[in-house]
This record gives structure tokens, C-alpha cells and sequence, in this order.
């Protein structure tokens, strides 16, 4: 136990704790609600003088540059106005017509030109809309050019209202134009139309000042930008319409007389944020917006809102300053007071507070020193209560553990009474200071003694015997009539009870009963009694009430525990007859498709199952019974069972039970006046049986049955049993019967695979070998295997002879196939020619029916019995028949016949490409051989050609240089004749060399290195006089750094000469485009021109020899046609490729990849 | 191309032994603009362009560097000097006119370009349209081929009887064939026989006045060229000389005794030129600035000249002509 000194140090150690935490906390408090005061005073002040400060800031901005705008618009307004002003006296001062008043107004109009920058044009439409005079500053001027304008809007409008305004539009799309048209006065005026350079407002719009950073932009009625400081966004067609602002000022109408503006913030075009206003340019339905920056309008307005922000800071200082003062001061006495609480808390009751502040505080430290008086007392009176509490605790505890003690008893020992029994009646006997304590546990109608105490062994016997029914006269006699608990405090002074005087007499003077009650059933009760006459106290009654509900608990723990073992001992048996059944189970389901093995297995286990004596299986066989399994009989019963097929009949338990379909049990047959069958009475000894059938679908497909040699009825379980093992029976039979259709389909389709096999392979072999042998002797072998024949033979039809003669067969043996090959059949002798006349399939089931000849008795004579013939039939050909023979008589069923007509197609398919085959390969080498002759012959040739030619020239050349001395004029230009006609034929020659050269394979590439662009360079150079001459520009788009290449030079030059050379000759206007450049290793090599352009038709041919787009070009434009080919050629050796793209009319365009390191590739053509 | 060969192996020969000027040690900090030319330097262009840089609050040598480098018409010199400016970190140019693009352009791809006077965006390899030119440079056109026909139109307002000019050509120069197309094109229209005449240096050209004077032409019209500005007065004393009508696109020329000119007004497009230096100093990029059209246009004559020709200058032109050199 704690010290009375400790105590109290803890006591006063946490009141001054207290005190303390007080103390700060209210001093923060009082601190706090002072400065917030105050605090927000300011905060509340200075707000709303910032706001108005704000919106009379922001309304007076505003105004301000609603004044902007609206000086802006005037100013604009006025520039325009000027213009037209200037426009205007022009158009005054002429009044002389004629040629005179023509010059008058073009220098009218250069006078305008003069004084009004912003005109870049002006031009005068006379009255009837022509236009008579035009003079710019950029395009020359135009006198009298008469074009008609008459129905042109600035005519139209200007002649209507005397004057009109375009929309603005953008010249070359960058510069803001305005055309300004004026008519003149008087009914018959022209009309003056001056094309007005808006950027010359941007001048105008960049002089107004706005702010620092500021501007000033004017858009058009869409929302166009046409004048900004920052001339780019005009230039760019900048559209505004999306601007809020924009939009806004677009939708206020323009109101004659009234100036609306608008004015908000905003953004700007360039992003920022503005404080914006805008006014409208009447007289054009512009708007000015004048833009100022807000950081830059708001400048003032923030300043003045720092100042306000500091002086409420300051004024926040002191608030928490004179806060905290205040605070302090009213914290003093509540100290004073926390000290003397603290001492009276810690136990110094006689402690008293002084404070004599005159106010609340005192009167409060007044009530402390009259609580420290009363607590004193109070504290007394506690003591003694404490003590009485704690006494009544002790019992109930003891109480409590008397009654886990019990239950503790209970939990030990779930299915002996005894121990509980004993156990409760001690502990009542002790808890309720009894003398003795008896528990009665019901057995019939009688209350035997279960437990008791206190008493002797004599006293207990004379219990016994003396009371163990109820009546009034006993105390647990009236519990159990009443139910419910009976206490009496003195016997004596009842007169019912009955006292017994024996020696063995129970001096019983007072007790109680208490019933122990289960639902609404007495089954026992617990009696207390003491020796002297005293009342039980309400307590121990409730305590002998709890103990009689765990006697309860017990009773029945006990009757649970009991039950729950009989169950546990029914569940083992089932679960050994389910782990029977399921082993048979297992049999059914390892040996599915052996059936008998099955049934023994089932009947012999359902027959040691159910304990009977025997048992039989019939199954059903058409509409018959068979018995099929048996087991447990004589030797005799079941050799007689087995014999007798039975019908569903009354007679046996088997008929019964499929006559009704339901389970039948005949408890002795021998009684049962309907039994037939007097084998089973008399050989089979059978008393009592059960049948089941067997159901599929609802239907019997057998029928089991039990037999017990003496009368002993099945049991329901084993009736349950039977069943289960019935269905087993039924889903046994079924699999059997199933798997044999399975077995039988999948046989079947076994044949069928073969078949597709066998076609598939022959389809192979016509389709993968043109060795025609092989694809027949193929047909016939697999014809021979899928016809189920012992031999299969083709054979060739010889239309021009009509005759058949053995072209191949299978499984004939060597001598008879030599003999049959050394046959030749007419085709009106043999049943053949008749098949292929009528291309129909023709059979003999016996083939002696047919026609005699040859053949037919070499088969008779090797044991042949029929025969099938199935015509080679193509179009109007016959080629063949192939032939299948058996050597068993009898008709070939029609899916034979259909497979051997597929073969023979085939057959006749292979015969057919073979033939085919055979000619395109003949007319190939023919071909070659032709080629060969004359690519060697052209190579000869050119070159014999060239030699005498090249004299000629060299000739001609000296000529005309003057060699053999002067020549007269007509002998020259006839040499310039013959040399230009003579070049031409080289030409030819060269090409036509190269072209049989290379399909001769005797050109050889000389590679080594080469610069493209060198070359690129040197064809260019090459064919600039001929482009020139036909004033075409030749452009080139060459890029630095080409890699060097390797290649052959000459022959790419030649190449590109012929593609660019090509691309002048047939393009009369236009340019020509040659482009070089890499792409990975291939240099890309384009030529393009503006010609008439090549079909597509054409386009893949043009690279053929002696070919042109158009004969007729052959005429004009000359050429060999060669030069593609050869150009192709070169290419191709070279491992490049060469392809055009062209558009009719439009131009072609040739492409060359080369690889940048080529080197030659031989056998390309 | 042959160009462009001749001068990387003339770089190669005067680079190594050249010094750098001094513009790494001048280096404050303050961005640096290449102002480059191919022509000789013309002050009026070089203080318009720092105008215009003045006007932005940018002072030229204070808070704006401007290298400047002009060739004399020399395209060897000029690459190098544009060498020496790319090597010392330049990346913002002021071009003088198109052919000097590329030059700076292979040397430093990446680098900004404003062409204060743009006679072809081909030549100067801006892609695009005008309003959006891709790439890096942008600038100021000058329309040199519109005004052409307007040079021509003007010439024969003062010789009505006009039926032959010649067109001053540079071979070098790459804008040249397209000017000759659409002069030859204007004449067509106004039935005046355009020739070329090749200057290729000023040794040629007393030699290609007289030609052009012999075959028949009554007036030679310059067109823009970084050597013909280069040679101004020479131009001008040939051209009296061989008694020719002379017409320019700069009213230099006539100050000095030229006949005519018709051009937009030069050192107004310089002073713009700023305006986009400095965005672009400021990070905008090229591609964001439209080429801009030149929206002012001169028109200068010299009396004297036209008196000692034997012209009279019509009213018509008079009306016109903004600068009237008696």
C-alpha cells in the first residue's frame, strides 16, 4: 500500500502541474482573443478600403483608356478620312473630257500619289464602268485600257452611295490593302478607286503612346488584325475573331452618333495580360483596341495595397503586444488560486485560500475553502462503505469460483455425471453453510439419489427406500410439482411436511429445493437442508439455481456425447460399404471393355454387400433375357439359368421387375402364389429375393437380382445398395455397348483416311514430276490398293490406229504382264474402245460376259474373275483406260468406281502436262539456238559494217577539210550530207554491236574508280548545246560529298547521255531536271523531263529493243530504239536497276540505282 | 558552284595570315551584330541601320555591338571577314543584300539573318512565303523585279522615242538572270528591245558601254549589284562618257550624275533592318518576322544630266520625282 506522504507529494506534484498548464493555457487564450480582436478590426478595416480602392482604381483605368480607344478610333478615322479627303478633290478637279482631261487627270492622280503615301494605285472608271486610266507606284502605269469594271463592287457601290470601302484584304498574302472608291459629281461621273496600303496606319497605331508597354491594334470587321506595333502579327493575317474582346466589340452595334466602347481585361495576341478597351471606327466598322499591360495598370493599385498590408501588419504588433499585457495582469489571482488548490488537493484539507481581489476570484476561492470543509466529512463516510463493499466482493468471488469450479468439472469430464454430480453437491453444501445436499437425477418416474452429503450410510439406505417419488411431503417432492425453486425456512412451521421420527431420522428444519428443469421438464432436482431454522439468503438460492442449470448442462452434455457416438459408430459402417462400392467402381472403370469381367465383379461383390447367398445378372439379347452373370449358385442352378432365356414375366423376380420397371423383393418365393419358376425352388433353394432392372433412358436393357437361401428380407440399405450397384451395371453395359460403335466408326474412317491418302499422293506426284511413268505406275499401285484388286493396268490409246496397247500395270506377275505387253488391241474387240467411246466407266462381274480377244483370255487363264474399266478421257481425246481386275467375282461397289474415275483424270491431267511439257521445251531450245546465231551474227556483222563505214567518214572528213584541195560549195554541203547521214549509221551500228555484244555475253564492264559527280558534270556539259538550241534549262541538283564509286565510266556515262539526251529530244517546252544522291549503297540517279510523257501501258516495254513509244516518233525523232536496252543492260550488269515514272502529257521521269562499288555481275539479261 | 570553289580556295590562301581584329578584346558583354555587305561601305546605310537601332534605345557601341565588313565588291574578302566574325561567336547578321546570304550561311547555318535589302528570296534562300519564311532568314524586299518594268516605263516617258535598252548584267552576281527575264518580259510589253550587257569588273566597263551605245541602245538601266555600288562614280563617268542614258535603283547614283532612279527608299530599309534585329536580339526567331514589303518608293532625276543628254524631263515625271537634282 501506498504511504500517506507519497501520496499526497503525487497529488500536490499534479495539481501544480495543473495550475501550470492552466496558467499558460489562459494566458494564451486571453493573448489570443485580444490580438484576433483587434486583429481583425484591422484585417475587416483595411479590406474594405482595398476593395473600393480597387474598383475605383480599376473604373477610373478604365475610363481612361476607354478615352485611349476612343482618341485612337478618331485618329484613325481621320487618316482615313484624309485619304478620302485627297481622293476626293481629285475627283473634283477634273471636269474636262477628252484626250486633254485625260492627261489633266493622270496628273491629278500623281499628284495624289504624291501627297498620299498609303495609295499604292489609283485608277478612274469612266461612267459606262471602263476603265480609263491606271497609275501605281509598283506596275506600270495603263491609259485606255477600256477593261470593263462595271459590274465590279467598287464601281457598283460607288456609283450608288458616292463612295465605297472594301473589306480589307492582304496583298501576296502579307500586306493589309483597302481599296477606297469615290464617284465624282454629278450624274455622269466617273468613279476614282485608289488601293490604300493599311500599313501605313501601322505608323499612326505605333506613335500612340500607351502606358510603358502598351499598344494600340486596330482590326477589320471579321477580326482581322490590320494595324499592331508589331508589324509580324499583321503581316501573318492574324485573326483575332476568337478574342473574347474581339467578339465582344464585333457584337455592339455601331450606333450613328454614339461612340460604344468596351473595356475588360483580357488577353492580348501576345499572350499578355491586359486591361484592355476598344472603340468602333464608324465610317469603316473597324474597332481600336488600346491594350495596357495589367501589372503595368495595376501598378498604383498594388503599391497602395503593399502601404495598407504594412500598416495592418503594424497594427497587428501592437495588438499582440498590449495581448499579452493584458493577459498577464488577470492571470495573477487564478495563480494565487491554483497554489492554494494545489495545497488543499494534496490532502491539506485544512488549508484555506486568501484572495481578496473584490470580484469573482474571491467568491471563487471562498467555495474552495467551503468544498475543503465538506470534503473532509465526506471522506469518512467513504471508509465505512469501502470496508462493507469489499466484504460483499470476497463472497461473490467466492462464488463465482464455486461455479467455475463446476463448470470446470463439467468440461474435464463431457460424459460422466458422477464427477459433476459429486462436485455440486459439495459446493453447495459448503457455499450455502448447509448441513447436507442431495442432487436426484430422473430415471423413469422415479428421483433416485445421484449425489448427496452429510449423510451416513445408514441414513442414505433409509433415503432410498423412503423417498424417491414426489409428493407435497417432501421438499424436492414439492420443487418437482411446483417447477420452481421451494424454500422453506422452518419446517416446523409447515404443516404438510412430513417429519419422520425413525432413528434414522433427518433432522431437517429448514431447505431448499430447486428443480433442474429441462425445456419444460423436471429431470432432477437439488435439495439443500440445514439443521437449525434459518432462512437461505437470497444469494445462495440464486447460487443453488446456477449450480441446478450446470447440473442441466451436464445431463445434457452427457445425452449430446452419447448420441454423437452412435452416429459416429453408423458412419464407420457406411463408410466401409461405400469403400466396398467404390473398389468395385474402380474395377468397372480399369476394365471398360472387357463386359463379363465386369459383370462378375458386380455381382459378386453386391451379392457380399448385401450378405446374400447368391446373385444373377440377365442382360437383354433382342427380346430375350440372358442370364450373364451369376454367382454364389450350384453348379446345376446356374448351368440352368444360363440355358433359360427368359421374357418379362410375373413368374420370376427378374420378369416382375421389368414388367413393372421398379424394384421388386419377394420376402419367400415359395409363399408367393405368382412364382413360376420352379428351378429356382427347387434347384436353386432360393427364399427371399430382390430384383432391380437395369434402365436406359427409361428403358430395361437387364435386370439384377439377390437370393437369400432362408427368409431373411433385405434391408432397405441394401435394397439402396443394389440400386447403386444397378445404375453401375446399366453404365457398364452402355460404355460397352458404345465403345463397340466407336470401334466399328472409327474403322471406317481408318478406310476412308487410306483413301484420301492414296488420291493425295497421286495428286502429288502429278503435280510434283512431269516423269509421266512415275505419276502412272503411282496410279496404278495405289488404284490396285484402294480398288481391294488383284491387279490394275493403263492403257494407251492410239487414236490414229485405233488400238490399245499396255502402258503400265501392278501386281500382275512378271510372265503375264510380258505376255499382255506384247499385246495390240483393236478397240472394236475389246470392251475398251466401248468405254472410251462412251467415256462412261464399264464393268463385268464376271468376265467371261465381255467380248473375246487376247487380253481377256490371258486373264481368264490367270484366275481373273471381274474386270472394271475406267476411260482417260480429256475434251475430245481419249488417251486411255485404266483397267481393274479382281479375281473373285461380283460387282465393284459405286465408291470404288468414283475413286478409280478420280485417278483416271488424274492420270489423264499428268498425261497432258507431260505432252505439254515436252513441246514448250523443244520449241525453248529451238529458240536459243536461233538467238544465239543471231547475236552472233549481228556482232559479226556490225563490226564488218563499221570498218568500211568509219573509212567513208575519215574520207569525207579530209574532203571537206580541204586535203585534196577546194571543193566547189555544192560538193560541200553534199559532204556535209553524207557525213551527218553517215554519223547516224555509226550510231546505229554501235548500238546494235553493243545491244548483240552483250547478248553475245562478250561486253565487258572496265571497272575502276569514277566521281558521279564528275560524270553527272561531264553529260551535262555534253548536252547543253543540244538543250539550248531547243531553250531548255537543264537543272542540277547535285549534292557535295558523292562518294567515290567504282564502275565502269564510260558506260554509266553512256547511260546517262542516252537518258538526258532522250529527255531533250522529245520535250519541246519545259525544263529538264537530272538529280543525283545517295541512299545507302546505291547512288539514285534521276532524269526528268516536261515531254508528252509515256503511257503506262507502254512504260514496261520501252526498255525492249527496237522499241518506241510511238512508231511514228521513229520518224521525227530518230533513234534506234536500242538505247534503253542498251542502257538497261549496262545497268543490270552493273547490279543496278533502271525504271521510269510518267504521267501522259505531264512528263516521264527515269530513275537509275546504281551501287555505289559495283562490280561486274555476269548472266543477267 | 564554280564560285563557291574559287572562294574556299582563296580563303585558304589569305586565312591563316590574317589576324583577327580586335573584337574579342572589345567584347562588354553587349550582343554583337554583323553587319556585312558585299558592296563598298555606304555610310547613309550604316547610320540608318544604327538609327533604327537608336530608335529601339539600343546605343551602337554601348549597349549594341555592330561589326561591320564590306567587301568593295570583292566576295573573297568578304568570306573571310564573315569567317572571322562567325569564329568570334557572331550568330546575328544585318545582310546587304541576297548574295552575301549564303556566304554567311555556310559558314554558320544556324545563324540569324536580316537582309536589309532582299531583291530575290531565291538567291537569299528564303523558303516559305513571305508572310512565314522558314529557316533563318527574313528581311526586306525590295520588289526589283516589278520595278523594273516601272524603270523602264519611266525611261521612256522621259525618250519617248525609246526602242532599245541595255541591261547592266554581273555574271557573278546570282539575281542577275532573273532581273534580265522580267526586263526583258517589261520591254516585250512596252515594245523595247532589253540586252544584257556583261560587266563582269570595272575594267569592262567603258568597253560594254560603248558595245551596248554601238548595237543601238538609247539608255542602260543598273540594276542592284554589290560591284556596281562598289564602283558608283565610275558607273556614272562612262555613262556620261558614252553619252547613254542612265537609270539606277539608287538615288545615289543620280546625285552623282546618273539620269534616274526608281527604287524604294534604301536607308529606310536599313533603319527598319533594326526593328528586327532587335527582336531577334530580344530571342524572337526569323521564321516568326514576314518578310516585309517596301512600302515607300523614289523617284530621283538629274536635270543637268538630262540637259546635257539633250532630255527633257516631261511635267509628268517632275510631278513624280521626290528628289529634283538641278
Amino acid at each position: 500500500m501506498m504511504t500517506a506522504g507519497t501520496r499526497a507529494g503525487r497529488i500536490r506534484h499534479a495539481f501544480a502541474e495543473f495550475a501550470q498548464r492552466a496558467k499558460g493555457r489562459l494566458f494564451r487564450k486571453y493573448a489570443a482573443l485580444l490580438v484576433a480582436l483587434v486583429g481583425s478590426a484591422l484585417v475587416i478595416s483595411s479590406a474594405i478600403e482595398a476593395y473600393y480602392s480597387y474598383f475605383e482604381n480599376r473604373t477610373a483605368l478604365i475610363a481612361v483608356q476607354r478615352e485611349k480607344a476612343i482618341g485612337a478610333a478618331t485618329i484613325i478615322e481621320q487618316f482615313v478620312r484624309e485619304i478620302e479627303g485627297q481622293i476626293g478633290w481629285t475627283t473634283h478637279a477634273t471636269f474636262v473630257t477628252g484626250p486633254s482631261g485625260a492627261d489633266q487627270r493622270r496628273f491629278d492622280f500623281l499628284r495624289l500619289l504624291r501627297q498620299a503615301p498609303a495609295i499604292t494605285e489609283v485608277a478612274y472608271i469612266d461612267p459606262q464602268g471602263r476603265e480609263q486610266l491606271r497609275v501605281s507606284r509598283l506596275s506600270m502605269d495603263v491609259a485606255g485600257s477600256g477593261i470593263d469594271r462595271s459590274n465590279e463592287p467598287q464601281f457598283v457601290q460607288a456609283k450608288e452611295r458616292r463612295r465605297h470601302m472594301s473589306e480589307v484584304y492582304f496583298r501576296k498574302e502579307s500586306e493589309p490593302y483597302m481599296t477606297l472608291s469615290i464617284a465624282g459629281q454629278g450624274r455622269n461621273a466617273g468613279v476614282t478607286v485608289a488601293e490604300v496600303n493599311l500599313k501605313f496606319i501601322w505608323d499612326v497605331v505605333s506613335r500612340l503612346k500607351v502606358g510603358k508597354a502598351g499598344a494600340a491594334y486596330v482590326i477589320d470587321r471579321r477580326g482581322l488584325l490590320i494595324a499592331h506595333p508589331d508589324i509580324g502579327l499583321v503581316l501573318r493575317k492574324t485573326d483575332l475573331s476568337s478574342f473574347p474582346q474581339v467578339a465582344a466589340a464585333r457584337a455592339t452595334p455601331m450606333a450613328t452618333g454614339t461612340s460604344s466602347t468596351y473595356a475588360s481585361m483580357a488577353k492580348d495576341p501576345l499572350g499578355r495580360e491586359v486591361l484592355t478597351a476598344s472603340a468602333p471606327v464608324e465610317a469603316l466598322g473597324w474597332h481600336v483596341f488600346v491594350d495596357l499591360p495589367s501589372n503595368e495598370a495595376f501598378e498604383t493599385l498594388y503599391a497602395s495595397l503593399l502601404r495598407s498590408g504594412l500598416v495592418l501588419l503594424a497594427g497587428l504588433g501592437l495588438a499582440a503586444l498590449s495581448g499579452l499585457w493584458l493577459a498577464q495582469r488577470m492571470v495573477v489571482p487564478i495563480r494565487a488560486l491554483a497554489t492554494g488548490a494545489a495545497r488543499i488537493g494534496a490532502g491539506d484539507l485544512d488549508h484555506r485560500l486568501t484572495v481578496d481581489t473584490g470580484d469573482e476570484i474571491e467568491t471563487l476561492a471562498a467555495g474552495f475553502n467551503d468544498m475543503a470543509g465538506r470534503l473532509k466529512e465526506s471522506y469518512r463516510g467513504l471508509e465505512h462503505k469501502v470496508q462493507e463493499r469489499t466484504e460483499e466482493l470476497q463472497q461473490s468471488l467466492e462464488y463465482q469460483t464455486a461455479t467455475s469450479e463446476v463448470l470446470s468439472v463439467i468440461s474435464r469430464s463431457p460424459n460422466e455425471l458422477q464427477p459433476v454430480f459429486d462436485t455440486i453437491v459439495a459446493t453447495a453444501n459448503r457455499l450455502c453453510n448447509a448441513d447436507r445436499a442431495i442432487l436426484r437425477h430422473k430415471v423413469g418416474d422415479a428421483y433416485p439419489i445421484a449425489a448427496s452429503i452429510g449423510f451416513g450410510v445408514a441414513q442414505l439406505e433409509h433415503l432410498h427406500r423412503y423417498a424417491s417419488t414426489a409428493d407435497r411431503g417432501t421438499l424436492f417432492g414439492r420443487a418437482v410439482i411446483d417447477r420452481r425453486t421451494v424454500h422453506l425456512p422452518n419446517t416446523l412451521a409447515d404443516p404438510a411436511f412430513r417429519r419422520i421420527d425413525a432413528p434414522q431420522a433427518i433432522g431437517v428444519r429448514s431447505g431448499v429445493a430447486v428443480p433442474l428443469m429441462r425445456d419444460d421438464s423436471v429431470i432432477g432436482v437439488l435439495t439443500v437442508t440445514r439443521q437449525e431454522t434459518t432462512a437461505f439468503e437470497p444469494r445462495q438460492i440464486q447460487l443453488l439455481e446456477t449450480f441446478a442449470d450446470q447440473a442441466v448442462i451436464a445431463i445434457e452434455n452427457a445425452r449430446l456425447f452419447e448420441e454423437v457416438q452412435a452416429r459416429t459408430r453408423d458412419l464407420t459402417e457406411s463408410l466401409h460399404q461405400q469403400t466396398a462400392t467404390a473398389d468395385v467402381l474402380k474395377v468397372i472403370s480399369r476394365s471398360t471393355f472387357d463386359l463379363q469381367k465386369v459383370l462378375d465383379v458386380l455381382v459378386e461383390t453386391v451379392a457380399k454387400l448385401c450378405d446374400a447367398d447368391g446373385a444373377t445378372l440377365a442382360r437383354q439379347m433382342g427380346d430375350e433375357y440372358v442370364r450373364a452373370g451369376m454367382y454364389g449358385f450350384d453348379q446345376a442352378f446356374v448351368e440352368a439359368a444360363r440355358r433359360m432365356h427368359f421374357m418379362p414375366s410375373r413368374g420370376s423376380v427378374s420378369g416382375r421387375a421389368l414388367i413393372e420397371a421398379r424394384t421388386i423383393q419377394i420376402p419367400d418365393i415359395r409363399e408367393d402364389p405368382e412364382y413360376a419358376w420352379r428351378e429356382a425352388i427347387d434347384i436353386g433353394r432360393i427364399r427371399t429375393t430382390v430384383g432391380i432392372p437395369l434402365m436406359r433412358e427409361q428403358t430395361p436393357i437387364g435386370v439384377i437380382s439377390l437370393a437369400r437361401f432362408t427368409v431373411r428380407p433385405f434391408t432397405d440399405k441394401q435394397i439402396e445398395l443394389l440400386q447403386t450397384f444397378a445404375d453401375q451395371a446399366a453404365i457398364a453395359i452402355e460404355n460397352a455397348r458404345l465403345f463397340e460403335a466407336e470401334q466399328t466408326r472409327t474403322r471406317e474412317l481408318a478406310r476412308s483416311v487410306s483413301e484420301l491418302e492414296a488420291l493425295g499422293e497421286v495428286g502429288r506426284a502429278v503435280s510434283s514430276t512431269l516423269d509421266l511413268d512415275k505419276v502412272l505406275t503411282t496410279v496404278v499401285r495405289e488404284a490396285s490398293d484402294l480398288g481391294s484388286a488383284d491387279g490394275c493396268a493403263i492403257f494407251r490409246y492410239k487414236e490414229s490406229d485405233h488400238t490399245f496397247r499396255l502402258w503400265q500395270a501392278s501386281g500382275l506377275d512378271p510372265q503375264l504382264e510380258q505376255q499382255v505387253r506384247g499385246l495390240k488391241l483393236k478397240a472394236s474387240e475389246t470392251a475398251m474402245g466401248r468405254s472410251i467411246a462412251s467415256r462412261e466407266a464399264l464393268q463385268f462381274s464376271d468376265i467371261e460376259a465381255g467380248p473375246d480377244n487376247p487380253l481377256r483370255r490371258l486373264a481368264i487363264s490367270a484366275g481373273f474373275k471381274s474386270v472394271l474399266f475406267v476411260p482417260l478421257v480429256r475434251g475430245d481425246r481419249g488417251f486411255g483406260v485404266l483397267v481393274l481386275q479382281r479375281k473373285r467375282p461380283g460387282e465393284f461397289d459405286a465408291a470404288t468406281i468414283s475413286l478409280l474415275k478420280t485417278f483416271a483424270s488424274q492420270s489423264t491431267l499428268a498425261i497432258q502436262n507431260a505432252r505439254l511439257f515436252r513441246e514448250i521445251e523443244e520449241k525453248g531450245e529451238q529458240l536459243a539456238i536461233a538467238s544465239r546465231h543471231k547475236s552472233q551474227f549481228l556482232a559479226n556483222m556490225s563490226h564488218e559494217l563499221r570498218t568500211p563505214l568509219n573509212a567513208v567518214l575519215g574520207y569525207t572528213e579530209l574532203i571537206q577539210d580541204g586535203v585534196y584541195g577546194p571543193m566547189p560549195p555544192q560538193v560541200n554541203a553534199v559532204l556535209e550530207r553524207v557525213q551527218s547521214n553517215g554519223r547516224h549509221l555509226l550510231g546505229l551500228i554501235n548500238d546494235v554491236l553493243d545491244l548483240s555484244k552483250i547478248e553475245a555475253g562478250q561486253l565487258q564492264l572496265g571497272i575502276e574508280g569514277y566521281s558521279m559527280a564528275d560524270v553527272v558534270h561531264t553529260v551535262v556539259a555534253a548536252t547543253e548545246p543540244l538543250a539550248s538550241a531547243k531553250k531548255l534549262p537543264i537543272t542540277l541538283d547535285l549534292p557535295a560529298g558523292l562518294p567515290a564509286a567504282r564502275g565502269d565510266e564510260r558506260r554509266i556515262s553512256q547511260v546517262l547521255l542516252n537518258l538526258l539526251g532522250n529527255a531533250i529530244k522529245f520535250t519541246e517546252s519545259g525544263e529538264i531536271r537530272i538529280a543525283a544522291g545517295l541512299e545507302g549503297d546505291h547512288f539514285v540517279v534521276s532524269v526528268a523531263d516536261t515531254g508528252p510523257g509515256i503511257p503506262a501501258a507502254e512504260q514496261g516495254r520501252i526498255f525492249e529493243e527496237f522499241h518506241q513509244v510511238d512508231s511514228s516518233n521513229t520518224k521525227t525523232k530518230g533513234g534506234t530504239g536500242l538505247g534503253l536496252a542498251i542502257s538497261k543492260r549496262i545497268v543490270e550488269m552493273h547490279g543496278g536497276s533502271i525504271s521510269v515514272t510518267s504521267v501522259v502529257g505531264k512528263g516521264s521521269k527515269f530513275t537509275v540505282e546504281l551501287p555505289v562499288n559495283a562490280e561486274q555481275r555476269i548472266g543477267i539479261s | 558552284m564554280i564560285d563557291r570553289r574559287r572562294i574556299m580556295t582563296g580563303m585558304a590562301g589569305i586565312g591563316t595570315t590574317m589576324s583577327l581584329p580586335a573584337l574579342a578584346q572589345k567584347s562588354t558583354g553587349a550582343p554583337v551584330v554583323g553587319f556585312v555587305a558585299l558592296a563598298r561601305r555606304d555610310p547613309s546605310q550604316v547610320e540608318a541601320l544604327k538609327l533604327g537601332l537608336r530608335e529601339h534605345g539600343l546605343e551602337p557601341g554601348r549597349s549594341v555591338q555592330v561589326e561591320e565588313r564590306f567587301g568593295d565588291g570583292d566576295p573573297v574578302a568578304i568570306h573571310h571577314s564573315i569567317a572571322q566574325l562567325v569564329s568570334a561567336g557572331v550568330r546575328v547578321f544585318v545582310a546587304g543584300g541576297p548574295n552575301v546570304v549564303r556566304m554567311i550561311q555556310q559558314q554558320s547555318p544556324d545563324a540569324a539573318i536580316v537582309v536589309a535589302s532582299l531583291e530575290s528570296l531565291d538567291t537569299a534562300g528564303v523558303q516559305g512565303t513571305i508572310a512565314r519564311p522558314l529557316g533563318h532568314v527574313t528581311g526586306f524586299a525590295t520588289l526589283a523585279p516589278e520595278l523594273l518594268s516601272k524603270r523602264l516605263e519611266l525611261a521612256r516617258e522621259i525618250m519617248p522615242s525609246l526602242r532599245q535598252v541595255a541591261l547592266a548584267v554581273n555574271p557573278n552576281n546570282r539575281n542577275h538572270p532573273a532581273l534580265l527575264a522580267a526586263a526583258v518580259q517589261a520591254g516585250g510589253s512596252l515594245k523595247i528591245k532589253v540586252d544584257a550587257a556583261g560587266i563582269a569588273s570595272v575594267d569592262q566597263l567603258q568597253a560594254a558601254l560603248s558595245r551596248a551605245r554601238a548595237d543601238g541602245a538609247q539608255a542602260i538601266i543598273f540594276p542592284r549589284d554589290y560591284m556596281f555600288e562598289s564602283i558608283r562614280p565610275e558607273i556614272v563617268k562612262a555613262a556620261l562618257e558614252s553619252r547613254i542614258a542612265s537609270i539606277f535603283d539608287e538615288s545615289d547614283f543620280v546625285r552623282q550624275g546618273g539620269l534616274l532612279s526608281y527604287s524604294p527608299n534604301r536607308p529606310d530599309l536599313f533603319r527598319r533592318s533594326a526593328d528586327y534585329v532587335v527582336k531577334i536580339l530580344a530571342g524572337a526567331k526569323p521564321a516568326d518576322l514576314p518578310v516585309q514589303l517596301p512600302t515607300k518608293f523614289e523617284l530621283a532625276v538629274n536635270l543637268q544630266t538630262a540637259k546635257s543628254l539633250g532630255l527633257a524631263i516631261p511635267p509628268s515625271i517632275l510631278l513624280r520625282a521626290d528628289e529634283v537634282i538641278e
